[in-house]
């Protein structure tokens, strides 16, 4: 449901807040609007109240979760966010993220992996490679090639080195592994995994009486590599190179 | 010989990946200085086949607060047998669909007339369930749609499952409870929440039980009205205003 003008004082108000203390600039596309005519007429555009309120919660959840606005906008810096006609339910750069207008609403857990894509592309993707590093992982499309001929991989493409990337993550990747699981994306969900410790436990327990306990199963995130690592980041006892 | 044949064909699949990535083609999209992520998503309908031939006749109505599933996500219908489950599909940049389920749970005293897990064809279309009453089993009926549903979604948590159980007078709702840095701790400890109603008249709210504690615990909550849920409190000043542990 698009902003009415009923809404848009706190819809405003809320856009307001969010670029004076956190630099996230929302791109306001709703307001008055003139014709050709010369006639005004009010323009929903695409956020909702609601899609406001879950991208506030995101950013707030985040912030709170590296120490504060202060670490948040050190970290990610000035970013912008809008709703644009793509085929991707988010996409995230060094900029900020685009999210999708499409009719499925966007959720916290959403906002906080793009938001975490964002922090790590303004380190140059230094983030993810380190997570990389530390969790024993490795990136070979060669290695890979090898797995699949040799008839190594499942088919769902879970395992490590199976995916399209050739990531051969190691230890317990924070929510699952599929075909598209890389490191960019194994920091995105390990950041969201620990500023959502208890939605990520959901994501995992369909792993626990299945053929991949052993790799994608854990009982309590903040006992993995991957809490170990964000943690260290945040607080700064783990350096990035 | 074998080996270097192994290697050659290696070589070629890693460029021929490569390649494929780079163009974005079969879901690979290789996005420089950007990250893309999708969506699974499925529109479901749940209507009551009173003449049990799986097809939806005009004068059959919906059948309302059916629980749908999709991977680790689960949602309900409202009251017009209409809902919509989704997963989060990180990196994927096409078809993000393939390969996923949506299925429902069969309410008690009713029988599928429709296949229970159905296959994503696209992405956001509709797939439709119907169940036929049981001879013999007892209506179910909830007046309109509930206030407790809006009243937990208005306060964050997220109702994401509708299960009867026991006998045909009590319901059991299953809730996310949305956790912070915060509370992160605390909700983790009371992450499966049951809550369990008595219907007396329409419905109404009588007690909340909590999972998900230690082994051998069990928090049981006394909420008498509406009311105390719809106010302004937290999942964490519910648990402790109103709950009690119990070994």
């Amino acid at each position: 449901m698009a902003i009415t003008a009923a809404d848009s004082q706190i819809a405003d108000q809320m856009v307001q807040e969010l670029v004076g203390i956190y630099h996230v600039a929302v791109v306001k596309d709703w307001g008055e609007q003139t014709g050709e005519t010369g006639q005004v007429s009010w323009n929903g555009g695409e956020w909702s109240p609601d899609e406001l309120r879950t991208l506030q919660k995101g950013i707030v959840d985040l912030a709170t979760a590296m120490g504060g606005p202060d670490k948040f906008t050190r970290n990610l810096g000035g970013i912008t966010i809008n709703q644009v006609d793509i085929k991707y339910r988010g996409l995230a750069s060094s900029r900020g993220v685009k999210f999708t207008t499409s009719a499925v609403s966007i959720d916290a857990w959403t906002v906080v992996h793009e938001l975490s894509h964002v922090w790590d592309a303004k380190s140059g993707w230094r983030l993810s490679k380190a997570l990389e590093r530390y969790t024993g992982g490795r990136t070979n499309l060669l290695a890979m090639a090898f797995r699949k001929v040799r008839g190594q991989c499942d088919a769902e493409g879970r395992m490590p080195g199976c995916n399209r990337w050739g990531y051969f993550y190691g230890d317990i990747p924070p929510a699952g592994s599929d075909q598209n699981f890389n490191r960019k994306e194994d920091f995105a969900e390990s950041v969201t995994a620990y500023v959502y410790p208890a939605m990520v436990q959901a994501r995992v327990d369909r792993f626990k009486d299945g053929p991949y306990r052993e790799l994608l199963y854990y009982a309590d995130y903040t006992q993995t590599r991957r809490w170990a690592f964000v943690d260290g980041l945040i607080k700064g006892t783990i350096p990035v190179e | 010989m074998r080996t270097s044949l192994l290697t050659l064909t290696s070589w070629v699949l890693a460029v021929g990946a490569g390649l494929v990535c780079l163009f974005g083609v079969a879901g690979c999209a290789y996005l420089p200085g950007a990250a893309g992520d999708g969506f699974a998503s499925a529109q479901v309908h749940t209507w009551q086949d009173a003449d049990g031939d799986s097809q939806q006749d005009p004068d059959e109505a919906a059948l309302a607060w059916v629980t749908i599933q999709m991977g680790y996500e689960r949602s309900i219908t409202d009251a017009n047998g209409q809902g919509m489950v989704g997963v989060f599909k990180p990196g994927c940049a096409q078809r993000c669909w393939e390969g996923e389920v949506v299925s429902i749970q069969v309410p008690p005293g009713q029988r599928a007339t429709t296949p229970t897990d159905l296959d994503l064809t696209g992405q956001e279309n509709s797939y439709a369930f119907g169940f036929q009453q049981e001879s013999g089993a007892p209506r179910l009926s909830f007046p309109g749609e509930p206030d407790w549903f809006h009243a937990f979604s208005n306060r964050g948590l997220d109702l994401t499952a509708f299960h009867y159980a026991g006998d045909a007078q009590r319901l059991t709702l299953t809730m996310n409870a949305p956790n912070s840095a915060v509370h992160s701790a605390l909700y983790a400890d009371i992450f499966d929440l049951a809550l369990t109603l008595r219907k007396i008249g329409g419905v109404a709210l009588e007690s909340v039980e909590i999972t998900g504690l230690p082994a051998g615990e069990v928090a049981v909550c006394q909420i008498s009205t509406l009311e105390e849920w719809s106010g302004k409190l937290s999942a964490a000043e519910i648990v402790s205003r109103y709950c009690e542990r119990a070994h």
